[in-house]
């Protein structure tokens, strides 16, 4: 394993601030010139309970979190449980240094807090003897005692900081600036003691770690953003000024972001009562002219299934995003899985008539949000872009440029006034808003409130050209197939106006394949580079396009290669089952990775997984992994 | 707004398949008066229908209209007028629509206060999936789901709109014409949400709760020159009266305050106020 990068595991509990530390420190990484991904490990918990966030940062792209990591700060978890509850709870104290051993990497670093975390847990851990054999090297240092001669023992992360930053030869100039930008007073000059003070302690101590920190220089402007940034971002840009949620991890980032600013824009976002609301909202804002969005995760989106039908059949543009996490039901509320993938494609009754995006990463976030919403609007259908808590939350520094792009508020295939007047209308005066005698690629221009001459009714009933309730056997066909073609048209357009919203890696003639879809993408696209280095020969493809589904991308990929693997984060192999049903052959081709812990992939898994499952080495994975074999195996 | 608005013109050409005699024909009248009374113009209002046959609404009348899911239409019904606030907007749904299913959507919708009128065609029975007891219905009213009366007391929806913080209570009865859209007037004349129950009676399916019950036994507030709307205490002591029951404006709060103004929510929501960002890369930069 490389250690031309850092990977810095920051531990601690719930409510210690460990977010706020680790999003401050990655960006000091960032300003220093590296390229960094942070990975976030939390329980569902406001106070206490072990959370861990990882930083990668590296002189090269980094898209993925690493294999295992190699410098572990383990403060103790201030809100721990009180000794009576450590049968339930385990050693909460101990947690932040005993639950992070396993994934250290061999020579790596461990700073522990001995202010919090006491000699005889460590002795209980046979810490020394397992330094030993995997050559870590332990620093155990008063981060607390410190915190508190400076200034109030919640500062121990300075400290932690202060020593790190020491420990890796790093210069002290972007950390201190970041803190003046986050605090004033007494507090900052406190904490820029303590960073003081703890970076001459780290200097003092005699270093038997070879680990620095990389050196790297970036030529542009870099921010560093969430997928739920740039999700709300590609909202903003797209003219959307409506939002209604209700809150539920992980999906209440972009939630957030958009209530902190719709307000300044002009725009409204409101919390409301159920997710049935949220989306209904969202439904009647869009009916009212308004660029209009909603989303949950998974079990809020459950309730959204009635209004996403109604956004259907009467055909009003909406943006729904969903945020997936490990279910069924309640299931691990914090924790990544990319499960959701049948349910968002198939819920509600009937035929589904909606669009489906699964972004990669955080670029193709604020793309594929504003490409949500273009398509949304042009063809009024219901668009969802789904991701997961792991895309949700981890960050990674982006070029400020890359959003250089002009905002895009128009309202599709909405008619004017003007256009109003000239669009077909019955007998007896009435619009035909559904017309189907006229619609091109499916889609009948709509009117707006206000607008005369425009009266319809919109009804989740089946419907005639002018919206009245029909079950007329003819008229339930053309309205039927009117529906269903705007979808042949978007995948249409898709393949041929725009540039492909999949995503390829490694080289075009390789013997086999790796597909994935969603946030598993860069660690999917580290393996397969480092699978070429090791003399396989492997190409791998993102799909971003659940539905209408890339039939032709995939079915050349696939008839390119030998055999292929499907990873995904889940139990039962449903994008594989996707693309069986989509593309109805290539059962033989296809086995599955499929991991569903609560823990994204790291790109080692994928690789190992490769190596049992294609390479047929005999052996089984070591790593938390289920493979699937292909059909007949 | 144009001054030579009539009632017909918000009516469609679709002839209702209400049962001959159902109180929604005298409902729909009513609000079809009332909103042309205020001055509105078919085209700039837009009409929000539940499930059921009040939900039906949105095909016998003519302007723009959203029949949706039931229970739902209150929360279509704030995101039209939240997002377009010069867009008059009614919503019309029936007892099980609003105290049933929908009841957790009519308190916070309610509590929200969006100018805009609600009206519940109210019958004390589910009619059109043929004669279920409904929210409203009383505890010893025998129907096929509920043999020996559901046992279980009904809702007081004025009184449920009370107790979630309403800005204007009222109660009418489809057949007392005149007085029924005086009072869905005064709703849609009210600054905010104007809530009105109306007893909407079913011909087919209630024997109990019909015409003759409501002409016999309604109280007509008007009438009661000592009942002030603005009094809040006046109107708890009508609303929570078990023993009679009223129409009328029960509670107005003078100094209610819509939705939009309290958001000061403008008219274009397309135009970003100066000062503000205007697209990502400003926000974005905040993130070095």
């Amino acid at each position: 394993m490389s250690d031309d990068e850092l990977i810095w595991r920051i531990a601690g509990g719930s409510g210690d601030g460990i977010d706020s530390t680790s999003q401050n420190f990655a960006k000091a990484l960032m300003r220093s010139g590296l390229d960094v991904f942070t990975h976030r490990h939390y329980p569902s918990r406001i106070r206490g309970g072990h959370t861990y966030v990882e930083i990668r940062a590296a002189d090269r792209e980094v898209q993925s979190r690493g294999d295992g990591y190699n410098f572990l700060l383990a403060l103790g978890d201030s809100f721990a449980r009180n000794p009576q509850e450590e049968a339930f709870y385990g050693n909460e104290e101990l947690k932040p240094l005993s639950e992070n051993l396993d994934d250290l990497r061999e020579g790596g670093v461990i700073v522990y807090d001995e202010g919090l975390i006491s000699d005889e847990d460590v002795e209980e851990l046979n810490l020394e003897e397992r330094a030993e054999e995997n050559g870590w090297h332990v620093y155990p240092i008063d981060l607390r005692g410190l915190a508190k001669e400076h200034g109030r023992e919640v500062m121990r992360n300075t400290a932690g900081v202060g020593i790190t930053a020491a420990l890796l030869e790093m210069d002290l100039e972007h950390i201190e600036d970041l803190m003046e930008d986050a605090m004033g007073g007494d507090i900052l000059e406190s904490n820029l003691e303590i960073l003081h003070e703890a970076y001459e302690m780290g200097q003092d101590l005699e270093f038997e770690h070879d680990l620095r920190i990389p050196e790297g220089e970036h030529e542009s402007e870099q921010a560093l953003l969430s997928g739920s940034n740039a999700i709300a971002y590609g909202a903003i840009d797209a003219g959307c000024r409506f939002i209604a949620g209700y809150p539920m991890t992980p999906w209440t980032d972009v939630f957030t972001i958009l209530s902190q600013n719709f307000p300044d824009m002009g725009g409204i976002s409101e919390q409301v009562e159920d997710e049935i609301a949220a989306a209904a909202l969202a439904v009647g804002a869009s009916h009212a002219g308004v660029k209009a969005m909603s989303g949950s995760s998974g079990g809020g989106f459950a309730l959204m299934s009635e209004p996403l039908g109604l956004a259907e059949m009467t055909e009003t543009p909406l943006v729904l995003v969903e945020a997936m996490r490990a279910g069924p039901s309640t299931g691990m509320p914090t924790k990544p899985e990319q499960g959701d993938l049948e349910h968002v494609l198939y819920t509600s009754q009937g035929d589904s008539q909606r669009v489906v995006f699964a972004p990669g990463n955080i670029e193709e976030a604020y793309e594929q949000t504003r490409l949500a919403f273009d398509i949304a609007w042009d063809y009024q259908i219901p668009v969802m872009l789904i991701y997961d808590q792991k895309l949700s939350g981890e960050n990674t520094n982006v070029d400020v440029e890359f959003f250089d792009r002009e905002p895009s508020p128009d309202l599709g295939s909405t008619l004017t006034e003007e256009e109003l007047k000239e669009a077909a209308h019955d007998n007896s005066g009435k619009f035909k808003r559904f017309d189907y005698e006229n619609a091109e690629d499916g889609v009948a221009p709509r009117s707006l409130p206000g607008q005369k001459g425009g009266r319809y009714l919109a009804t989740g009933n089946e419907h005639s050209p002018v919206g009245h309730i029909s079950e007329d056997p003819d008229n339930r066909v053309y309205q039927m197939d009117r529906r269903l073609e705007k979808l042949e048209a978007i995948r249409e357009e898709l393949n041929e106006e725009r540039e492909s919203t999949q995503t390829y890696f490694g080289d075009e003639d390789a013997e086999y394949g790796i597909i994935t879809w969603g946030s598993s993408q860069g660690a999917v696209e580290e393996a397969v580079e480092r699978l070429n280095n090791s003399g396989y020969s492997v190409k791998g493809l993102s799909v971003s396009d659940m539905m209408p589904f890339p039939e032709q991308e995939v079915t050349e990929f696939l008839e390119s290669v030998d055999e292929a693997m499907v990873v995904e984060m889940n139990a039962t192999a449903q994008f594989r089952g996707l693309l069986q049903k989509e593309l109805g052959r290539f059962g033989e081709k296809l086995t599955s990775l499929l991991k569903y812990n609560g823990n994204p992939f790291e790109p080692a898994e994928i690789v190992e997984g490769y190596e049992v499952n294609i390479a047929e080495e005999d052996r089984e994975p070591t790593a938390q992994v289920r493979i699937e074999p292909a059909a007949g195996d | 707004m144009s001054s030579d608005v009539r009632f017909t013109d918000f009516k469609s050409d679709k002839q209702p398949t209400w049962c001959p005699g159902c109180g929604d024909f005298g409902t729909m009248n009513g609000m079809m008066k009332a909103l042309a009374e205020t001055g509105n113009d078919p085209d700039n209002t837009f009409v929000v229908a539940g499930i059921g046959c009040s939900g039906k609404i949105g095909t016998y009348m003519h302007s723009y209209a959203l029949h949706g899911v039931h229970g739902r239409a209150l929360p279509v019904g704030q995101g039209v007028k939240m997002a377009r606030p010069d867009i008059e907007v009614m919503v019309a749904g029936g007892d099980g629509d609003g105290y049933s299913i929908g009841a957790g959507h009519f308190v916070h919708a309610v509590r929200r206060n969006v100018d805009m009128t609600y009206v519940v065609m109210d019958n004390r029975i589910y009619g059109l999936t043929k004669g279920q007891a409904s929210p409203t219905s009383r505890s010893d009213f025998e129907t096929s789901t509920t043999p020996e009366g559901p046992k279980q007391p009904p809702v007081n929806p004025l009184a449920l709109a009370l107790a979630s913080g309403a800005s204007f209570i009222a109660q009418s009865f489809s057949s007392d014409a005149l007085r029924h859209q005086e009072i869905v007037q005064e709703a849609i004349e009210h600054d905010g949400f104007g809530f009105v129950n109306v007893f909407s009676p079913c011909v087919t399916f209630n024997d109990v709760d019909t015409y003759d019950y409501f002409r016999d036994n309604l109280v007509d507030l008007q009438e009661d020159e000592d009942h002030d709307p603005n009094d809040y205490e006046a109107a708890k002591e009508v609303i929570l009266d078990s023993d009679k029951e009223y129409q009328g404006v029960m509670y107005k709060d003078e100094n209610s305050v819509p939705y939009h103004e309290k958001h000061g929510v403008t008219e274009d929501m397309s135009e970003i106020p100066e000062g503000a960002p205007d697209d990502a890369m400003d926000l974005v930069r905040e993130f070095y």
